[in-house]
């Protein structure tokens, strides 16, 4: 659906995108994560057009993007649906109005019985019908956020790009969001892309992702994936911390996914090879339902080697972690 | 003395609200193109911005009362004398087009960015953006700046009267000032001061209810 390939960008001499490739498909929740300063809405801002790229190519919905005049470009923009951080929803006007905006943009009438009806089940869609002749002003964070969305499917969009879209919300308001994002994705067959710093976000709605760091990408993959990877970058950013761990004996941390998260790995691995050892770490998260883990543990050198062995007897996976 | 303040008053009215209209109707045009013209606008051009932000700042910097006097010729052109309430309506507006320009285009580039954002995103034509994003939030803002427009040109219409355009300024300077009679003085004064505070209040009024 969109095909992003050795994509440059660059604002002066500061080069904000570099060389990246990949591709989006129809159906997809599909999250580009990274810090901020990383590119990642740049590159969003791209998809559609927003922004101008150097060089590479962005084939969206079958049209490279750069080759479009206004006209056509307008016409791509009219199938991607945009949210943002800070909603940008118009203060002077009431939900409907707002939600109709894009209609008035593409010479509809708001008030035609097709228009005026698609607007109230979006509004139902988004929990919001009782808000009708509210102003921005009287909406919580979340509720804003609601209507940008419905504003954003007005216009019956092939692709919903999030932008930051759950940043400015608090946790609880954030699930909301993403419950009805994924609602949005399963029931209206919307392709979504989702810019953000949240791996929570990445955790629950998205079945792909790409980890940009200064403009480049460093993993990508299925969010799971990217979990149990070794990736340095990616640890640091999902905050794994290995500073504490002890300096003597080996360190392993050990993942767990879905198939052998619940049996007991641990105290098994004791049992058989009648050792000792030392839990350290652990935790266990949460992808689209499916449970996953890592625990670290710490073993005598000398354990190592029978420790790895059953690991791979077991087909868990494993890696030494090194402090630091 | 009461029916030659009440002439005098509706004079000052009549040049007040005349240049009030004719200078927010031409001050727009420059409005837009310096919001579109400027570095972070829809159009940037940095020679267009530059070029006319040079000119409205070259016509604010005039003092009033000369400008008055440069463009009698003007005045004359198109009032056809350069004395009197309607005569006084050219200078006024001359004087008044760069100041509507310049609060119109800080009321549109006091809107969020990402506003304008939101709107391309979903296809909108430049027009569509000036029309139903800029326009349509600013208004209250560019309301404001008209307010804050009719309550100098209350000051510039008084100082008109010094070259003979009438209004209370006439009265002030002519019965007050020449004719030694502080109660003229007095009595103009106040009712320029109930004229500030009435479009103030107006002005205020409509702010809070319409953002």
């Amino acid at each position: 659906m969109i095909t992003i390939s050795n994509l440059c960008k660059s604002f002066g001499d500061l080069e904000v995108i570099k060389d990246v490739s990949f591709e989006i498909d129809e159906g997809d929740i599909f999250g580009i994560i990274g810090q901020s300063g990383a590119g990642k809405s740049t590159l969003l801002r791209c998809i559609n057009g927003l922004e101008t790229y150097n060089s590479g190519s962005i084939v969206s919905l079958g049209k490279e993007v750069s080759s479009l005049n206004k006209k056509e470009l307008q016409l791509i923009q009219k199938d991607m649906g945009m949210i943002f951080q800070n909603f940008n929803l118009l203060n002077r006007l009431n939900v409907y109005e707002n939600v109709a905006l894009p209609l008035r943009f593409w010479k509809k009438n708001p008030k035609d019985e097709e228009n005026n009806k698609r607007i109230h089940e979006l509004l139902k869609l988004v929990g919001l019908e009782d808000k009708i002749n509210s102003y921005p002003r009287q909406l919580s964070g979340g509720q804003k956020q609601r209507v940008a969305i419905a504003r954003a499917l007005v216009l019956n969009p092939k692709i919903l790009l999030c932008d930051e879209a759950t940043s400015a919300l608090d946790p609880k308001i954030t699930q909301d969001i993403l419950t009805l994002l994924n609602k949005i994705n399963k029931e209206l067959n919307i392709t979504i892309i989702v810019v953000t710093h949240q791996m929570e976000v990445i955790k629950q709605i998205c079945n792909k992702v790409v980890f940009l760091k200064n403009g480049k990408i460093v993993a990508k993959g299925k969010p799971e994936e990217l979990f149990v990877s070794s990736n340095k970058d990616i640890q640091d950013f999902a905050g794994d911390n290995t500073d504490l761990l002890p300096t003597t004996g080996v360190n392993i941390k050990l993942f767990f996914t879905n198939d052998n998260s619940t049996s007991h790995t641990i105290t098994s691995l004791a049992r058989h090879l009648n050792i000792d050892f030392d839990i350290c770490q652990g935790k266990l998260e949460n992808f689209r339902g499916n449970t996953m883990g890592s625990l670290i543990i710490n073993i005598d050198e000398k354990d190592q080697e029978k420790v790895i062995q059953y690991f791979k007897d077991n087909q868990i996976e494993w890696e030494v972690v090194h402090r630091g | 003395m009461a029916d030659m303040m009440i002439e005098a008053s509706i004079e000052t009215l009549y040049m007040v609200i005349g240049s009030t209209l004719f200078s927010v109707v031409l001050g727009f045009i420059p409005a837009i193109i310096l919001t579109l013209t400027a570095s972070d606008g829809l159009k940037p051009n940095k020679v267009v911005y530059t070029i006319l932000d040079f000119i409205v700042n070259v016509f604010r910097s005039f003092p009033f009362i000369i400008l008055m006097i440069i463009v009698i010729p003007v005045t004359r052109a198109i009032a056809g004398k350069a004395i009197g309430t309607t005569a006084a309506l050219v200078p006024l507006t001359i004087s008044a087009i760069p100041f509507v320009a310049r609060v119109i285009e800080s009321a549109l580039r006091g809107i969020d960015p990402g506003l304008i954002e939101a709107a391309k995103s979903f296809g909108a034509s430049d027009a569509q953006i000036i029309f139903r994003v800029y326009l349509k939030e600013a208004f209250p803002a560019i309301l404001s700046g008209i307010t804050l427009t009719m309550i100098s040109l209350i000051g510039y219409s008084a100082m008109g009267g010094a070259i003979g355009a009438g209004g209370l300024g006439d009265v002030a300077i002519r019965k007050g000032y020449q004719g030694y009679n502080f109660t003229y003085l007095l009595v103009t004064s106040i009712i320029l001061i109930i004229f500030v505070q009435i479009i103030q209040t107006i002005g205020n009024y409509l702010f809070k209810k319409l953002s």
